[in-house]
């Protein structure tokens, strides 16, 4: 089930949890998104949410190939009760990492952040 | 690689730092860069400080002070409720991390915990120092706490190795040597031994002895005199020789069954008292029947005005028979209460129940009806288990001294 930790490890492991804060992050803005669909405003922010989910999911999916390039696939990810329990095989062996759900949020309020003065800066660019 | 030897336990102590603020900074983005404490009720402004974030520890905020005075040393400092049943929840959670790398892992506390990894370092490349630089690695990135780890051969070195070392290292790992104990553990202060505390520090200086070396020279023979047993184990201690096992049975045979309770205000009457004593007698009881067992030693404890221990008293009595019926515990409880209390205003109180036996067989009595008192006792037990522990209560907690309401809210004293 284990093998001897690799020096290229810890960055594998930064790797999967970027890769599970994106998946999470696109999946959530695309709920908020249906959500604001039913709330009655004066002007539309879909757009704005849309392109922040696109972005997500650009990450998670470069990620993905990333990983798929240093021999890590994603098994399995769910929740279980304050958790969410994540599998992955790296280079034939099977791993678990177990992240708690408010920092999953916490840091997906983080991306949301750091997207937004991502633009502000690519605008003061311009 | 480092290989250790053969005959050697590999045992870990992992320390989360500031626990409950590492938490709350890592589930609230807004609080990172802010000095934060975890500390009673904010809006009351009353309860201790539990945890300081490093930024408040750098104000001079400590853990264990009156969340006025810290608030006094850093002005912009963030109080944050404590939520404990999320805390536990997390501690759990690590747990299971370490589960990962050993199946011998012992919580020592809700934020250290024990792991031998004699059993399985092999799988990990054989260096303990690289293992706990991937343990501490797995910890930040699951749990955004950052940990620190203590490697010594046993419990006490790794004990020892994480408190005066680990913690003030940069790379958050400390390996303690026995073979090099005269260079690391001996050099530092008396108080910096594990089971050395500010009163057995002064009978240390009053012999002469400043340093842990100057302990370790001693001949056991002299510490023995003074201090029986626990002058043997301070030696041992010491010398770093710890044979205890990594083990989850350690706390399972309970030796006695106590609660204490530090009040919101100075009590000074034996009215008021007396509830809270009856308070705790009943989950003392409540807590024994839970475990099947009856006790026939009861303990008092009582500390005054700021909780200076002068002021107060500690005493215990056999009891006539065994028993873990609240009335009956609270009869002698008083007994033992008005013989020794001195009058002065009461800070916290504690009750204990000692020397435990199962309470499968009961001394009957013909002038009290037992059978119906402990099924009173257990009828009370099943409406607390399935409603919560406020949903029936005795009457004296309806009085304003009474802290069992407040209590149902709370674990180990500190909101839920």
């Amino acid at each position: 089930m284990t093998e001897p930790i690799a020096p290229g490890e810890a960055k594998e492991q930064e790797l999967v949890r970027q890769y599970i804060l994106f998946g999470i992050l696109f999946r959530a803005v695309m709920v908020d998104v249906e959500q604001m669909r039913l709330v009655p405003l004066k002007l539309s922010y879909l757009e704005v949410l849309l392109e922040l989910s696109r972005w997500a999911e650009r990450q998670h999916h470069q990620l993905r190939r990333h990983l798929r390039q240093l021999g890590c696939t994603i098994v399995s990810a769910r929740r279980e009760d304050y958790a969410y329990v994540v599998h992955y095989r790296q280079r034939g062996y099977l791993r678990e990492a177990s992240y708690i759900i408010e920092v999953l949020r916490a840091e997906c309020q983080e991306l949301v952040g750091a997207w937004v003065r991502d633009h502000h800066q690519g605008e003061k660019r311009a | 690689m480092v290989m250790p030897k053969a005959n050697k336990r590999i045992i870990f102590l992992i320390d989360m730092q500031s626990f409950y603020a590492s938490i709350e900074k890592a589930e609230n983005p807004a609080l990172r860069n802010q000095p934060i404490v975890v500390a009673g009720d904010p809006q009351r402004r009353s309860g201790v400080v539990l945890a300081a974030c490093p930024l408040a520890k750098a104000y001079g905020v400590v853990t264990a002070e009156a969340l006025w005075q810290a608030q006094q040393k850093c002005r912009q400092l963030v109080v944050v409720r404590p939520r404990m049943e999320h805390y536990l929840q997390v501690a759990l959670d690590i747990t299971r991390i370490f589960q990962s790398f050993t199946d011998q892992v012992e919580p020592y506390s809700i934020d250290e915990q024990f792991l031998d990894v004699t059993g399985s370092i092999h799988l990990f490349g054989n260096d303990p120092l690289q293992l706990a630089a991937e343990i501490r690695q797995r910890v930040w990135l699951e749990t955004g706490i950052n940990c620190r780890v203590g490697i010594g051969e046993n419990k006490v070195l790794a004990k020892m190795a994480c408190d005066n070392f680990a913690k003030k290292q940069e790379t958050g790992v400390f390996w303690l040597k026995r073979e090099q104990l005269a260079d690391t553990l001996w050099r530092l202060p008396i108080e910096k031994l594990f089971g050395v505390g500010s009163r057995m520090k002064r009978h240390f200086h009053r012999m002469g002895i400043y340093q842990i070396g100057q302990l370790a020279a001693l001949r056991p023979a002299v510490l023995i005199r003074h201090w029986g047993v626990n002058g043997e184990v301070l030696w041992r201690t010491a010398h770093g020789m710890d044979d205890s096992p990594v083990s989850l049975n350690e706390y399972v045979t309970q030796k006695g069954i106590g609660h204490h309770m530090t009040l919101p205000r100075d009590y000074h009457t034996a009215k008021e008292i007396k509830v809270v004593l009856l308070e705790l007698c009943e989950e003392v009881c409540r807590r024994a029947r839970q475990k099947e067992r009856m006790g026939q030693v009861l303990s008092v404890g009582c500390r005054g005005a700021n909780l200076a221990p002068e002021e107060g008293f500690g005493r215990q009595m056999k009891l006539a028979e065994a028993t873990n019926d609240a009335m009956a515990l609270y009869e002698a409880a008083c007994c033992l209460f008005d013989r020794h209390w001195t009058g002065g205003p009461v800070r916290s109180i504690g009750v204990t129940l000692g020397q435990l036996v199962p309470d499968n067989v009961v001394q009957l009595n013909l002038f009290t009806d037992t059978p119906k008192r402990r099924s009173l006792a257990q009828a009370m037990d099943d409406i607390r288990a399935r409603f919560g522990p406020d949903a029936i209560l005795r009457a004296a907690s309806a009085l304003e001294a009474g802290q069992a309401r407040e209590r149902a809210r709370k674990i180990g004293g500190h909101y839920k």
